[in-house]
């Protein structure tokens, strides 16, 4: 094996399916896909430290699944190629769905095991701000887990908040060095919200010097005075800040920009607006002048400065995002006595996350849903004193937005009395704060590249285009950070920035069935999310204290384990930290190409016939009841039991039944015998001898030991003590804590039982499943047993009916190492004598076309097996290395305008008068 | 033909003869009618539906001979099922041919034993019912003594003129197999066994269409569509093939199963 | 004994399965009668109608096809074909009131030596209980008629 893999002139086509084979003998054209091992053979040193790193275990299929390896792995120490590999199934939906691809799977994972620092630091791959999408999220990863199928989504949202502050509580400091300057372009970036900070992290972490100006007098944009308190603390989104400005960013505070050109030309060689979305739409209802009327962006911004601001005891708040009920809790915390949030639409569809909405409500903050205001009412100071409303209903109809149209309801007029009305009803792109002429600047959808009205593109200045649906949401402000910075990046690279997108493994989509089936494997029991805790409400009023308690370090390990690890590999990105030459690339894709070969060896070889199909031995409800290759690998030293026969109880067995013929020579099962497993069964029996004391039975229907040495070696079993009872084993039963073999003697003629502390079933090999569709491919049968078929069982044994497809190995047949190893030398060289040759000598059997007779019709065509014949100008034409001379096309043809050579129909029905003309008796044969 | 008919098959050919180079139809003649190919401006008064007539190989004829033509036809249910199995075969290029569908009437149903005596798309007439053949019904109900009778009495009429294969629009072999001595008697007037009639019964699995033209031009009024009706029942129950519906559909005989 | 009848049957045998299983069944010493006249094909889906209706028309009392079994065909799937147009030709006989029994269809792999013996055994014994087919005739047919066939058997 190490041979074939490191010859120079063999290309070894791992984790590789042959796909198409079309062509003919000397020719053939095959298609080859090859899945992706994540990890680049070229760079890799197989020095383990992947598999060392790797948090997640699979079943060891090379152990016979008796123990659990690692998900970066190799299979086994003498593997070849000698490199690791990596399981995954696709992408799990938890990172597809988030706008920043965050590798929830991984740093879930992480948690599961206590690797808090490695989890935070995945986190930060991908996002800058964990501790603030720990809080206010809108978590599209929860609404496409896997898990929400069994019972409830993985509270992913929750465990990514526990990571930040748990690490925080133990005094956890990151180690962040500064990254060195490299490359001479610098980026201004206006703006320090998520975009703008994002942007600059990526920025100074791919060399660039970036400056980032804020107009006001703290960084973290929406997020710092958008958010109130008792969503994220100020001291909380300082930490991600801190971290990020860590790394090199200039923060320059109290900076407003009006001209981004003059930044251009103060040296900077790009500069990013990143001033988000602040500016609210006015309701467009009579009143909104009035003194006590309140803008809810601005009014959140003031009280986040720890600015004046008034409000009354009675506020109305108009709206019903995030916005609105921040505004409702914040004027709850500053004293307002009574606050109603009034909502157009019902309830339902409010677009905050239920258990908020709870929590206002549980504050005192009453919801009028289905409400429309229609004027806000003044007094004679022009001060406000209520707010006209109606109710609303829908009308059925979808109106242009798609939202679903409303009609107010004649006859439910009201008026609320309030001292304060506050709307928080959407907000836009806000470049108020820029200079007169660049008012109507946007940026490029893809590129954020800016161009002012119809003026070409102002060079190097970047926005994005005004209106991004949901762009109010952090974590998309974030993808719209990394984006910016990789376009900036490719503009100041000279890059194109229209570059096609990155191809991706695709995503892991289980259906509900199947979630419900792997989490029953896994012994996985239903069980709800673990719930975050709220501050008592008696200790919320008048305080910015957080409303939501994080997870204590048990409840979050509760919750990591709920992760069904869909994907298999969960992208923890350990292994990538760990390994030295940089080998692993969780991108990589399956690959398809086309390779010319002249000739085929097929050599799919086997797999064991499963012994849990046969139900009165009991393997896989007995723990004791081993197959033969569990068996095997238990006495190996690299296997699962470290080389020592072991029952499932730990102990040594006292003694052994090996149990010959399990599926073989049975109607029910097998009909063949599988012919090197008596060998087989000897070797065990010996092997049990050498490892253990215990008394060793074979069961055996006869013992076949023909082959060079075998009877030797038999005889040498008999000498070991092995005790040899000619009757096949019936069935397995336990009894008193062992098993009792039962089985006819039929040397004595009597039924026995035998009681033995560990049973081995040698079972048949069978051919592997998918070697019939491999045969397909390339036009070869298989026989009854599901074994090639060979084109003549004495004459030809390694050749097929497919000219230049070749047999080697148990995939013609059950067969021993050193007939296998016979066969494929005589496969080798038939290859060799055929390519050698340089030219192909064919069956002389082939079909050919009288061209008078042919109508062209086709029929030949549709029937051949072999797609031996097209038509050529309204004919028929065989292709006569591709014809196998079947001669099926002559039985169809009703013209007889296609006949094959040496079976030609005159040929055959002169044997047929000749026979039936004989004159006389008939003659016996 | 009535005077609808008559209005809505003038109008039919027109309308195809602005677009195409010509039109098979049948055309009154001093006796009877004949297949016929309208050119533009061609007077249109003589266009005939009757009597029944093998369109689909007059049709690959006039195709045949002119190359570059695109030709419109008049066809029945039947021809155009004929039509269907002769591009399935690559004998027509449909992509050169227009369809007129004619639905036929219940009485001409009757006449022909048709159960669907109308083509996929009807330009002239009115969808009429079909009816079972009972000929067909009736045979299977014979027993294998009486079937031996009834057939050994019709083969015994057979004079060999080759009327059934000549007048069928889905034959179209070069060579037909019916004259090589290697699989029918030559010589032989009714002998011994029916080698012609079961090789060509055979050769009509699949292909059939039933439009009951061989059993008109026999001369000796054998009613061999019952032997073609009988296979083409089987067919179609086994495997679900009827011939003429689509040029998709695949012969059962030749693909695997 | 003499006057029982003795069937002559002809049987198209594919090379690879049935003819190999007929090979089989003699290294393996089965008996089976000897009416069988046997012409090797291919492959069964070789056997065109045409092939069947002659064999009757020279005076077999039966034919009998065998191929490999469907999913094993040497051909991948010629025998598809024969498992479709035997049965057609079956009904056809049927349908002329020419007994379907004298045209048997089979599968017999290179294995199933003892099927093949089975097989026969029974479709011999089968004809028999038929009792001649009857279509040869010769006496009837004028001496010339007959002249083709001969050339094609020289």
């Amino acid at each position: 094996m190490m041979d074939a893999g490191r010859h120079p002139r063999i290309e070894l086509l791992t984790m590789s399916e042959v796909t198409d084979v079309h062509g003919y003998v000397g020719n053939f054209q095959a298609t080859i896909k090859s899945r992706p091992r994540y990890v680049d053979p070229a760079k890799c040193t197989a020095c383990n430290a992947c598999t060392e790193a790797c948090p997640l275990t699979a079943v060891d299929e090379f152990n016979a699944g008796l123990c659990s390896r690692k998900i970066a792995y190799r299979p086994f120490a003498q593997a070849v190629p000698n490199v690791y590999a990596i399981d995954k199934d696709g992408i799990p939906p938890c990172q597809t769905a988030c706008p920043v691809e965050q590798r929830a799977q991984g740093y879930i994972a992480l948690i599961r095991e206590g690797l808090y620092e490695d989890a935070l630091r995945v986190i930060r791959e991908d996002n800058p701000f964990p501790s603030v999408c720990g809080r206010s999220c809108h978590h599209p990863c929860e609404g496409r887990c896997t898990r929400r199928y069994v019972d409830q989504p993985v509270s992913i949202m929750a465990l990514k908040r526990f990571v930040t502050d748990h690490l925080h509580d133990l005094g956890w400091q990151p180690e962040v060095e500064p990254v060195p300057q490299t490359q001479e372009k610098r980026v201004a970036i206006i703006g320090s919200g998520p975009v703008g900070l994002t942007a600059a992290q990526d920025l100074v972490r791919n060399g660039y010097g970036v400056t980032v100006f804020e107009a006001l007098p703290v960084a973290g944009g929406m997020m710092r005075v958008g958010i109130p308190e008792h969503r994220l603390p100020k001291a909380i989104l300082q930490r991600d800040i801190d971290h990020i400005l860590a790394q090199g960013v200039d923060l320059q505070l109290n900076s407003p920009i009006s001209d981004p050109v003059a930044l251009r030309e103060q040296g900077y060689d790009a500069v990013l607006l990143a001033t988000g979305v602040s500016k609210q739409t006015r309701l467009g209802i009579p009143g909104e002048n009035l003194e006590g009327y309140l803008d809810g962006v601005k009014f959140l911004r003031d009280v986040s400065l720890e600015q004046p601001v008034e409000i009354g005891e009675r506020v109305v708040v108009v709206g019903g995002g995030i916005t609105a009920v921040d505004c409702a809790t914040t004027a709850v915390r500053l004293g307002a006595k009574d606050v109603t949030l009034l909502y157009r639409r019902s309830r339902g569809e409010l677009p905050v996350y239920k258990e908020d909405l709870t929590e206002a409500e549980n504050e005192g903050v009453q919801l009028r849903d289905r409400t429309v205001a229609t004027a806000i009412l003044g007094d004679e100071n022009g001060r406000v004193r209520g707010v006209e409303a109606v109710e609303s209903k829908p009308t059925g109809r979808i109106d242009q937005t798609g939202a679903r149209d409303l009609a107010v309801v004649e006859g439910t007029e009201f008026t609320l009395e309030a001292d304060t009305v506050i709307r928080a009803v959407g907000q836009f792109a806000d470049l108020s704060y820029l200079a007169p002429e660049y008012q109507s600047l946007a940026g490029d959808k893809e590129t954020l590249q800016v161009t002012v009205g119809s003026e070409p593109a102002l060079q190097g200045i970047f926005a994005h285009s005004g209106e991004i649906p949901g762009s109010g949401f952090v974590v998309n402000a974030i993808a719209l950070g990394h984006q910016a910075a990789e376009n900036i990046h490719c503009y100041l690279q000279g890059e194109s920035l229209s570059a096609p997108p990155k191809t991706r493994p695709p995503e892991t989509k289980w259906t509900r069935e199947e979630a419900i089936a792997k989490a029953r494997q896994k012994g996985i029991d239903s069980k709800p999310r673990v719930a975050a805790r709220a501050l008592p409400v008696s200790e919320r009023a008048e305080t910015f204290r957080e409303t939501w308690l994080t997870y204590t370090e048990e409840q979050a390990r509760t919750e990591a384990g709920r992760c069904l690890d869909c994907a298999s590999c969960c992208e923890c990105l350990r292994c990538v930290w760990a390994c030295g030459p940089g080998a692993i690339d969780h991108r990589m894709t399956e690959q398809v190409r086309e390779i010319e070969v002249g000739a085929v060896v097929l050599a799919t070889g086997y797999e064991l016939y499963d012994a849990a199909g046969i139900p009165q031995y009991g393997h896989g409800r007995y723990p004791n009841v081993l197959d033969g290759l569990e068996f095997e690998r238990m006495t190996n030293v690299s296997g699962p039991t470290g080389g020592k026969i072991l029952c499932a109880d730990g102990g040594e067995p006292r003694s052994i039944a090996i149990l010959h013929c399990i599926g073989s020579r049975d109607d029910n099962h097998k009909e063949y015998c599988s012919r090197l497993c008596c060998m087989y069964a000897l070797k065990l029996a010996h092997l049990a001898k050498d490892f253990t004391s215990a008394e060793v039975y074979e069961f055996y229907i006869d013992l076949r030991a023909a082959g060079k040495g075998y009877e030797e070696f038999y005889r040498r079993v008999q000498e070991d003590g092995v005790k040899f009872i000619r009757g096949k084993a019936t069935e397995i039963e336990p009894s008193n804590g062992r098993l009792l073999v039962r089985a006819e003697d039929t040397l004595i003629g009597e039924k026995i039982e035998v009681p033995v502390d560990m049973a081995v079933l040698i079972t048949p090999m069978q051919p592997s499943a998918g070697a019939r569709e491999v045969g397909q491919l390339v036009g070869v049968s298989v026989g009854k047993d599901g074994f090639f078929n060979e084109l003549h069982p004495k004459l030809a044994p390694v050749n097929t009916s497919a000219d230049g497809v070749f047999l080697a190995g148990c995939a013609q047949g059950v067969k021993d190492i050193p007939d296998t190893v016979a066969q494929a030398s005589a496969a080798a060289s038939k290859v060799i004598g055929l390519l050698a040759q340089g030219e192909v000598e064919i069956d002389p059997v082939t079909a050919h076309v009288i061209d008078e007779r042919c109508s062209g019709c086709g029929e030949c065509v549709l029937t051949c097996p072999y797609s031996a014949i097209a038509l050529a100008d309204g004919c028929a034409e065989v292709n006569e290395a591709l014809c196998k001379g079947c001669g099926t096309c002559v039985g169809a043809c009703v013209s007889h305008a296609i006949d094959v050579s040496h079976f030609e129909d005159e040929q055959l029905m002169a044997e047929l008068v000749g026979m039936m003309n004989r004159p006389g008796e008939l003659v016996l044969v | 033909m009535e005077p609808e008919i008559r209005g809505q098959l003038g109008a039919a050919v027109e309308e195809a003869l602005s677009r195409l180079d010509g039109v098979l139809a049948l055309k009154q003649q001093p006796v009877g009618s004949a297949p016929h190919l309208y050119q533009r401006d061609e007077e249109l008064d003589l266009l005939a539906l009757e009597p029944r007539y093998p369109m689909a190989l007059v049709l690959d004829r006039l195709l045949d001979s002119f190359p570059e033509a695109r030709l419109g036809v008049v066809a029945r249910g039947c021809d155009e099922w004929a039509l269907t199995e002769l591009a399935k075969r690559h004998q027509v290029d449909l992509e050169r041919v227009e369809i007129i569908g004619v639905a036929c009437s219940h009485e001409q149903a009757v006449e022909c034993r048709c159960a669907e005596p109308y083509p996929s798309t009807i330009s002239v007439g009115v969808q009429a019912e079909g009816v079972e053949d009972a000929l067909v019904a009736e045979h299977r109900r014979l027993s294998l003594e009486e079937r031996d009778a009834f057939w050994s009495r019709q083969f015994a009429k057979c004079v060999k003129c080759y009327g059934c294969r000549n007048i069928c629009p889905v034959c179209y072999c070069p060579a037909c197999a019916l004259e090589d001595e290697i699989w029918v008697e030559r010589g032989l007037m009714a002998p011994p066994f029916p080698s012609l009639h079961l090789v060509r019964a055979m050769h009509m699995v699949g292909r059939c269409i039933g439009c009951k033209e061989c059993e008109l031009a026999c001369p000796a009024d054998i009613p061999l569509p019952i032997l073609y009706t009988l296979m083409r029942q089987d067919a179609a129950e086994l495997w679900g093939y009827l011939p003429g519906k689509s040029v998709e559909d695949q012969p059962p005989l030749l693909v695997t199963l | 004994m003499t006057e029982t009848f003795q069937p002559r049957i002809v049987g198209f045998l594919c090379n690879w399965c049935s003819y190999a299983g007929a090979d089989g069944a003699g290294i393996a010493r089965f008996q089976y009668p000897p009416n069988v006249t046997v012409i090797r094909v291919m492959c069964s889906g070789r056997v065109s109608p045409e092939m069947v209706i002659r064999a009757f028309r020279e005076g077999a009392d039966g034919v009998i096809v065998l191929g490999c079994h469907i999913g094993d065909c040497h051909y991948i799937s010629g025998n598809h074909r024969t498992a479709k147009r035997i049965p057609m030709l079956q009904n056809l006989l049927g349908y002329v009131g020419i007994d379907p029994r004298r045209l048997r269809l089979d599968w017999v792999s290179s294995a199933e030596g003892p099927k093949l013996a089975r097989v026969v055994d029974e479709f011999v014994a089968a004809i028999r209980g038929l009792g001649p087919a009857g279509y040869r005739a010769l006496a009837a047919v004028p001496e010339g008629a007959l002249q083709g066939a001969r050339q094609h058997g020289a």
